[in-house]
């Protein structure tokens, strides 16, 4: 565990100082502070605007985010070839592929939380009041991140870093409108060996919209917990089943 | 290389657009009341979990054989 933690504080540490992390962290912000412009509309619908514009920014900010660390971070190190001191070392390839998540998620998360903080005073110097819920959302839109962030890396272990980056975001687009689009297809479909690709392709893509509460809050709708617990469980379980893949894939890679 | 994954990603995002602009836009985003979303996570955990459990007994069947050749 050690190990795993002194591998994503360096991961931690030089995304950190990638440009990318600061611009896109720059420009989702003045996105987000930006939308209090919205000043041609009622107060109740302004608020409601004003959810649904920073929850789509934190939740697709995160997401180009891990998907810009996640898909670099491996595949730089084999480059730079600063990954041979660290293999040299009593760590092995999983931990190593763990670290490297680790690092990528902890950084995505400093970011996803500064904007949920300048999101949360927004709301409240709207509303007068704190919205509870906003955490919770904000919590489920870090687990898609992880999800996102665990696809990145795994993929990083068999790609260069632009086709595992291109990859990582067409699963991310398809995952999500995974069951509003490959659904209907699937029942769209007329020939045999269609529906199966489908099918195949359909229940392999991770469920990205679960972790979606925006609608939640926008309209203080209410989300069983059960539901909020599946989703939690599933969100861990997927991140975990794609990393094991990628460790099993990065264990027997020639570097 | 970079140039041609960004057209690719570009194309592959504005094609999408249609998918997310369907219609019942008022159920839309209330996935905790749609039960193919529940099934659909119980679903995937399951097959994670046979997933792990049949390449984990591959690769131990796989070193038993190993360890058995080399014995030999």
């Amino acid at each position: 565990m050690t190990k795993i933690w002194t591998i994503a504080k360096m991961s931690l540490l030089e995304n950190s100082r990638k440009q990318v992390f600061h611009v896109l962290c720059l420009l989702m912000l003045t996105v987000i502070a930006g939308s209090v412009l919205l000043s041609i509309f009622t107060d109740g619908t302004k608020l409601k605007i004003l959810k649904d514009l920073c929850m789509t920014c934190i939740l697709f900010g995160g997401a180009v985010l891990a998907i810009a660390l996640g898909s670099t971070g491996i595949p730089n190190d084999v480059e730079q070839r600063t990954l041979y001191p660290i293999i040299a070392r009593p760590v092995g390839r999983a931990q190593y592929v763990v670290g490297k998540f680790l690092g990528t998620l902890l950084t995505v998360s400093m970011g996803v939380l500064v904007m949920a903080t300048v999101f949360g005073v927004l709301v409240y110097s709207f509303q007068h009041g704190f919205d509870k819920f906003l955490p919770l959302a904000t919590l489920f839109a870090l687990m898609e991140v992880a999800v996102i962030a665990a696809l990145a890396t795994a993929i990083s272990t068999i790609a260069t870093p632009a086709v595992s980056a291109v990859v990582t975001f067409l699963v991310y687009i398809c995952g999500t409108i995974k069951i509003g689009y490959f659904g209907g297809l699937i029942e769209q479909a007329t020939s045999g060996a269609a529906k199966a690709v489908y099918s195949v392709v359909y229940h392999a893509l991770p469920n990205l919209e679960c972790f979606n509460l925006k609608t939640a809050l926008v309209h203080s709708d209410k989300v069983p917990i059960a539901y909020l617990v599946q989703v939690a469980l599933y969100g861990l379980c997927y991140a975990a089943f794609v990393l094991f893949l990628g460790s099993l894939n990065f264990a027997r890679k020639e570097v | 290389m970079k140039r041609i994954c960004c057209l690719i990603t570009m194309i592959t995002a504005a094609l999408a657009c249609p998918a997310w602009a369907h219609d019942e836009t008022e159920e839309l985003g209330h996935h905790w009341a749609d039960a193919v979303y529940t099934h659909e996570i119980r679903l995937q955990i399951v097959a994670m979990a046979v997933a792990v459990f049949v390449l984990l007994l591959g690769s131990m069947i796989v070193r038993r054989l190993k360890s058995g050749r080399t014995t030999q």
